[in-house]
């Protein structure tokens, strides 16, 4: 019995004391002739969140049958974001696989600043793929992602910013800023809530800039006095409209695609999305109403972008670079910038592109009940470091929920 | 030969009930002291300190034991009722409808009364077309409330007829309804067989598969995340939250939790079998 459980023990131990490894450091030396010819036949294992149809259709219907037919590589989706793409790596790593059973990955701002922190991603390869030269690195919004700069660890996808969703038969004119809002909720109780998840708090980031009376007001590294200073006056502002909120702030919605279910049966009047292009997305889905339409209000939103990842012990880094070089390609951008397939925004920048790709993308055809890009540029906010996000979700929980 | 039989079946059970299971707990127990984990950084109390001083971490172990306690206690009741019913008035068919709550996995059940039930759901629009309410706003708050309503009803209804079936299956195997005849034609009254013989024949026998189901139901998770309040949460969401959520550093907390719930449970469950009534013959 003595014996048997220090052999359990032993092997407990064992399997915790391995350390991330770095899988075929050879890549970073590869020519693209070489990458490219060495891809072929290669099988990749993409996670991604596949919680929109037409997201899904992109990738299953466009991309899966592009790179097999362009480079015989089979591309596999599989469902899963943030959490679980952490989760999953982290359990591979702590258990000493030596390859992962991903290849690449679609990431947002807090998972890179995640997989970072535990080395679970290749790079920098962003430079080696030939598409890099068409990526839009002048802008900030996307060579910086929650204020780290991206180095080439993680590859542009898309860009969105956040908007407000409502119907315009029951709100005539919506809030325009933190003062609005509150006279609107207070106004009108039952209304209004906030998810308690990622959209929830990337409202809360803004909200805290809003407060700091800059744009720039959480600009650079995490500032603990700033964020005392500034949380502060949100939790004074949420908790001062809290009675007033859906189901009078006592619960609140564990995720976005709830408070668009909320805002469908008339529940409340608002809901949110991360992407600007969603409303008119989802309308052709018949998910929501012709009546809805989508804003930024003046006070701001965070625009940021999306990235494409590949796994550090991924077992086919070449077949993954392949891939995300055709996924920034002209043609597979402005495919997805289509609002009849996506109507997400481009990386690339349009006047660096060659033949008649620039004249494509600037007569894609416009949004109809989205804002126009142009008009929401001016009110878009830079994502601040990673860390506010984690100390809002803690704190919100503290200062608003269990209050 | 028989001994080796019964010592090979006893390795078995050990390899794959058990072993895992242990496994899965020092791990927990490593990972919560600061000795598992990629971010682990050596041996460190901080995770237990910040989970047994947070409020958060208490509630959800008391709203856990308030939800599962006050679900057995409905389904209980309900089952010896109807078991009752049924044992006195015997019908195929009314036990047949007791399997119809049982094919649905709890997070269908869960999602189906949380659109039975909700301010924009099913009764609220009828009571809303027969003219009860004037507007969503009126109709009262039975999912995501104060007292839990929403999970205690869903719950109950996947609960109750897996014991009612219990009971039933009881009384039949123990022979009850010739004991009834015997009892009543002895001149005693349905009152006194039901107070003394009835209920205490169906607890003494089932009484354990009551516990075992009342732990699993301390760990379910899609119902009290679906229909229950943000705060407080169930200790599964509690645990998902942290092991899920943005900060890498609170999932020594999940498992310093999950390490916490088991120990509980080993412990109740060694108090009970230490109990003279409950022990296993």
């Amino acid at each position: 019995m003595r014996y048997g459980l220090l052999f359990l023990v032993s092997i407990i131990l064992a399997s915790c004391g391995n350390t991330p490894q770095d899988g075929d450091s050879d890549v970073s030396k590869k020519s693209w002739e070489q990458i490219a010819a060495d891809a072929k036949g290669q099988t990749v294992t993409m996670m991604m969140w596949q919680g929109d149809p037409l997201i899904n259709k992109y990738m299953t219907d466009f991309v899966v049958p592009q790179v097999k037919s362009k480079y015989n590589i089979q591309l596999n989706i599989v469902g899963g974001q943030g959490n679980a793409i952490v989760s999953a790596l982290m359990s591979e790593m702590e258990a000493g696989k030596e390859k992962s059973e991903l290849d690449m990955m679609w990431i947002n701002g807090e998972t890179f600043f995640q997989l970072r922190e535990i080395q679970a991603l290749h790079g920098p390869f962003v430079e080696q793929l030939p598409n890099n030269k068409f990526l839009n690195w002048e802008n900030e919004f996307i060579s910086t992602d929650f204020q780290q700069s991206v180095n080439g660890m993680e590859c542009p996808w898309g860009n969105v910013q956040m908007a407000w969703i409502y119907d315009s038969t029951r709100v005539q004119q919506p809030p325009m800023n933190m003062a609005q809002l509150a006279q609107w909720v207070k106004a009108n109780p039952g209304k209004f809530t906030i998810p308690n998840e990622f959209t929830g708090m990337t409202l809360l980031k803004a909200w805290l800039i809003e407060l700091s009376g800059s744009k720039d007001g959480l600009k650079g590294p995490f500032n603990e006095a700033r964020y005392k200073e500034l949380s502060e006056k949100l939790w004074t502002y949420i908790n001062d409209i809290k009675p007033y909120m859906w189901n009078e702030g006592k619960s609140f919605p564990a995720g976005v695609s709830q408070l668009h279910q909320l805002l469908v049966s008339g529940e409340v009047a608002f809901s949110l999305s991360n992407n600007d292009a969603e409303v008119d997305n989802k309308i052709l889905q018949g998910i929501f109403p012709k009546t809805f339409k989508a804003y930024v209000p003046s006070g701001g939103t965070i625009q940021n972008s999306h990235y494409l990842g590949i796994v550090s012990r991924s077992a086919h880094k070449e077949a993954a670079m392949v891939v995300c070089n055709f996924m920034i390609s002209p043609e597979a951008q402005f495919e997805k910038m289509k609002p009849d397939v996506w109507g997400d925004a481009t990386v690339l920048n349009i006047d660096k592109l060659e033949g008649d790709w620039k004249e494509k993308f600037n007569n894609i055809p416009g949004r109809s009940n989205a804002p126009k890009r142009s008009e929401i540029q001016q009110y878009a906010l830079m994502e601040p470091a990673a860390e506010y996000m984690i100390r809002l979700f803690e704190d919100f929980r503290k200062q608003v929920i269990e209050k | 030969m028989q001994g080796f039989k019964k010592n090979s079946a006893v390795f078995l059970f050990i390899a794959i009930a058990v072993v895992p299971v242990l496994c899965g707990f020092i791990y927990s127990l490593l990972y919560s002291v600061g000795l598992a984990g990629l971010l682990g950084k050596g041996f460190t109390l901080e995770h237990w300190e910040k989970l047994l001083a947070s409020s958060d971490g208490l509630m959800s172990i008391g709203y856990t034991f308030y939800l599962t306690i006050t679900t057995i206690a409905l389904s209980m009741i309900m089952a010896f009722a109807y078991a009752w019913y049924h044992f006195r008035q015997p019908s195929e068919r009314s036990v047949s409808k007791l399997y119809l709550p049982l094919l649905f996995p709890p997070l269908v059940a869960g999602m189906a009364w949380y659109f039975v039930l909700s301010p924009s759901g099913l009764l609220s629009r009828w009571s809303y077309a027969l003219g009860f309410i004037q507007r969503v706003e009126d109709f009262p708050r039975w999912v995501n409330d104060d007292f839990s309503f929403g999970i205690i009803l869903t719950q109950f209804f996947l609960v109750f007829p897996i014991f009612t079936l219990l009971f039933l299956n009881i009384s039949k195997k123990e022979n009850l309804r010739e004991l009834y005849r015997t009892a009543l034609h002895l001149g005693g009254d349905k009152r006194y067989f039901f107070k003394n013989i009835f209920l205490p024949i169906l607890w003494s026998k089932g009484k354990w598969v009551v516990v075992l189901y009342a732990i699993f139901l301390m760990g379910t998770y899609e119902v009290t995340l679906i229909l229950g309040q943000t705060n407080p949460r169930t200790i599964t969401v509690f645990i998902m939250e942290k092991l899920s959520k943005y900060n890498l550093n609170d999932i020594p907390q999940a498992h310093a939790m999950s390490v916490l719930y088991s120990t509980m449970m080993l412990l109740f469950m060694m108090i009970l079998f230490r109990l003279k009534n409950w022990r296993i013959a």
